[in-house]
């Protein structure tokens, strides 16, 4: 018989008289990886919540490790023996491997750290899993995925049972990812629990025992491994479906223009070796293999690094990023990173406008006529909202409508999809196609494929040291790494 | 150098905050041997002693306050504080009592002040400005009260004058293996310090707030007692310091510590310590103290201007959080450093 680890019974979890959970059940037993796949995230951060601390229930019970830990009739506040990895890092930066492993826990009683002996406790616990970090090396100094090992190897070392892995798909290459897959293993044989957070799935076949999907804060089906190969789960995701395949479909015969954009070896370390060209009109998916190149990459899009290597053309002539307005960018976690929640909706929605219409600010015609013309667009009601009570949905709208007022010639994504559930990456490809449908060019920049490839006219992948694989987009039925949407390319469709 | 050589100096400069702490130790030799060329006087036994003995004052404030810093939260009070302990320790002394008495009663007041701060800060979530900014008034209105709205007269007047010079002594004006006692508080308290904050448990949980509050909370840190305990530092060593300035003019003055605040920011920061938490080593407030006496020293020697003097040392402090916004970034600008 199976050890359950976790099990959540009839939860319903109320914030603000807004229900998060209703009816919710899930089980996970010792040595399982159990896959996560929300189809809209509502629910998900109050079930993360739910899972670190006992927060009072409506209805419903919670075990933890063969306890009762949390019920609605009463609430046990203690926080549970449960480690959520996720973007957010929850080391301490300015600490080393050591003292975030060892000091920083709860039951660490030594008053003198005497940091040769932690690190000789350290060591065998990194070469159990093959890994080989610097134990001395500052936190702050880690890359995503050796900070996520990091947190894993903590979690196993302080005796945490159950591992929640919140989308760390997206913060890794394909090749950290799949060595990560391959440490999970080596803990679930140990008997380690995971519960394995993603939007794809895809990914979540290659790793996951079992799959829920998760809906409006409901599990709606527990599929068992055989059914995630064989009985893809496309009932709860028809609308869905039916979005990529009018997507991919669209894109297809679509016929070759000029080259609007050329990037050559502008940077500074990895971004220095690559290079790669833009057609007009053309959505140009770019996975970058080395996440310290993409790094690199987004701080010489945000305008943090000016490189003096290197250029970048723009229909022939070299230019810069910044403050040009005929390249947009839009940054990873949009919604967070690309409004400003001081300013009001208008505000917000024109400020990219200011460089080619300098009377924007004064002339109150002009910005209603903005208004008159997007509100049937937007919504009438969301001129008189604070942007930060938007939904995410209009969060994403009012950003990617203020870049196409902007009218730029290239739009540069970072990470468009990351962070965002099913419903949202549909909005985005929405979005983007609208720039595309422009004969805007658009580049999706991502460590991982994501949903980039539902709409992209070619794949390039550049790796570490420059090497370049350029796939088209009737060949892309033949990536082998778990590509989102992969039964729906051209020919394997065919 | 071969790598067994090299060895050991990349683990030290692997220390975090080492690298700010030894640029400042470099900075304060070229500044103390660029005066000395203007004025040879700067290099004689004397001077190095007085030298010694002003530096510790600062040296005990830039502990205070890089304990606090490094926490991500600053200590406004700490000059009402030097000036609360002056005036108590010497009111009681100028009514005749034990000077031991006396200071254990200046020092339970401070720890007063700085248990509240604690708490305001680490209990309440009150912004550390305007906790600390409240407290800074308490304490010197206290320094004002305690004798009445003025100046006290000669501790020697209570305790008499064998006493009033032995307490003088131990705190200012003794010597000890050729060294001013008050050179020698500073250095034992520093050590104590140093050891607690870079060898043990709480000097970790301490690093671990200022990196990343959160994450330490839910590691099991005790936030508000760490709070506290960095406050509790603040107040002993402001505490000293006010006993010194008292036993320095043997009498309690109530303005005493005015600013000293700021100079122990400044010593901080000078040294390494990051004024946005997390980051530093009391071996770099050393340093930053160092350099501020040394700066004020040999200005002083060369007979520059109170005016430049403070203008000089303001430009210090400005480079120095520059340099670390610029080590901390790997950046000058927008310019990634090569």
């Amino acid at each position: 018989m199976r050890n359950e680890v976790l099990r959540m019974e009839r939860v319903t979890y109320k914030e603000d008289e807004v229900v998060k959970l209703k009816d919710f059940n899930l089980q996970i037993f010792q040595g399982e990886v159990m896959g996560f796949l929300p189809v809209n995230s509502h629910g998900k951060t109050a079930l993360l919540k739910l899972l670190e601390r006992n927060l009072p229930l409506y209805d419903g019970y919670i075990y933890y490790g063969g306890e009762k830990v949390n019920t609605w009739k009463e609430n046990y506040k203690a926080a549970n023996r449960i480690s959520i990895i996720q973007e957010k890092s929850s080391l301490a930066e300015n600490l080393n491997i050591a003292d975030n492993i060892f000091v920083l826990r709860p039951g660490f009683r030594q008053w003198m750290i005497r940091t040769k002996i932690l690190n000789r406790q350290m060591k065998p616990f990194f070469e159990d899993i093959g890994m080989d970090i610097p134990l001395d090396k500052d936190v702050e100094k880690l890359s995503a995925f050796e900070r996520i090992i990091v947190e894993l190897l903590r979690a196993v070392i302080m005796g945490y049972h159950l591992i929640v892995l919140d989308e760390v798909g997206a913060l890794v290459s394909d090749d950290e990812l799949k060595k990560l897959h391959a440490i999970i293993r080596h803990y679930v044989k140990k008997g380690f629990s995971f519960l394995y957070i993603c939007s794809h799935l895809e990914e979540i076949s290659s790793i996951c025992d079992r799959c829920a999907l998760f809906t409006n804060g409901r599990i709606q089906k527990i599929l068992e491994r055989e059914e995630l190969f064989n009985d893809p789960p496309v009932t709860y995701m028809t609308e869905y479906n039916d979005m990529v395949r009018y997507h991919t479909e669209k894109r297809e015969g679509q016929q070759a223009a000029p080259v609007v954009f050329q990037w050559k070896g502008y940077g500074e370390n990895a971004a220095c070796k690559f290079s790669f060209d833009v057609h007009k009109g053309e959505c140009l998916a770019v996975q970058i293999m080395d996440a310290g190149g993409m790094e690199e990459l987004r701080r010489i899009l945000t305008g943090d690094i000016l490189p003096e290597s290197g250029e970048i053309l723009l229909n022939g002539k070299k230019t810069e990023i910044p403050r040009n307005g005929r390249i947009a960018v839009i940054q990873e976690r949009t919604t967070k990173t690309m409004i400003f929640p001081e300013l009001d909706y208008m505000n917000n929605l024109c400020i990219c406008l200011a460089e080619k219409v300098p009377s924007i600010w004064h002339n109150k015609c002009l910005r209603k006529s903005i208004r008159n013309e997007y509100s049937p667009i937007l919504g009438r009601d969301v001129f008189e909202m604070p942007v930060e009570e938007l939904s995410e949905k209009q969060k994403y709208q009012l950003v990617y409508t203020r870049v196409l007022l902007q009218k730029p010639e290239i739009l540069l994504c970072i990470q468009p999809f990351r962070g965002a559930d099913l419903a949202h990456r549909m909005f985005i490809w929405s979005m983007l196609e609208k720039f595309l449908d422009k004969g805007i060019s658009v580049v999706i920049l991502s460590l991982n494929l994501s949903d980039s490839l539902a709409m992209a006219d070619r794949l390039l992948i550049l790796g570490e040291n420059g090497e370049k694989r350029e796939i088209a987009r009737e060949n892309f039925h033949k990536i082998t790494s778990p590509v989102p949407w992969l039964h729906m390319y051209p020919s394997e469709r065919k | 150098m071969n790598s067994k050589q090299q060895r050991p100096l990349k683990k030290l400069l692997g220390i975090r905050g080492m690298g700010a702490a030894l640029t400042a130790f470099v900075g304060l030799v070229i500044i103390y041997i660029a005066f000395g060329i203007i004025n040879p006087a700067v290099f004689s036994g004397q001077n190095v002693l007085n030298l010694l003995r002003s530096m510790s004052k600062y040296l005990l404030i830039g502990i205070a306050q890089s304990y606090v810093l490094i926490t991500g939260n600053i200590d406004l009070s700490i000059g009402s504080m030097v000036g609360m302990s002056a005036m108590i320790a010497a009111t009681l002394m100028t009514t005749g009592m034990a000077p031991f008495l006396a200071i254990v009663i200046a020092l339970i007041a401070c720890l007063v002040v700085g248990v509240v701060n604690g708490y305001l800060v680490g209990k309440f979530k009150l912004p550390p400005f305007i906790a600390t900014l409240g407290t800074m008034f308490v304490a010197r209105g206290i320094a004002y009260m305690v004798n009445g709205n003025r100046n006290t007269d000669a501790i020697a007047t209570g305790v008499g004058k064998e006493t009033a010079d032995a307490f003088q002594k131990c705190f200012y004006y003794g010597k000890t293996l050729g060294i001013y006692n008050t050179f020698w508080i500073a250095l034992v308290i520093f050590v104590i310090f140093f050891f607690i904050l870079s060898k043990t448990r709480t000097g970790r949980h301490i690093y671990a707030i200022g990196s990343n509050v959160d994450a330490a909370k839910l590691s099991g840190v005790n936030v508000v007692s760490t709070t506290v305990k960095t406050y509790l530092v603040s107040s002993v060593c402001s505490c000293v310091v006010g006993l010194i300035l008292c036993a320095q003019a043997g009498m309690g003055n109530m303005e005493a510590g005015n600013m000293y605040e700021m100079y122990g920011v400044a010593a901080g920061v000078i040294g390494g310590v990051s004024p946005l938490g997390g980051t530093g080593i009391l071996l770099g407030t050393f340093a930053g103290a160092a350099v501020w006496q040394t700066l004020e020293n040999g200005l002083n020697m060369i007979g520059a201007q109170v005016g430049i003097q403070r203008v000089v040392i303001g430009v210090i402090v400005v480079a120095a959080v520059l340099l670390d916004v610029v080590v901390r970034n790997g950046q000058f600008g927008k310019h990634r450093k090569k």
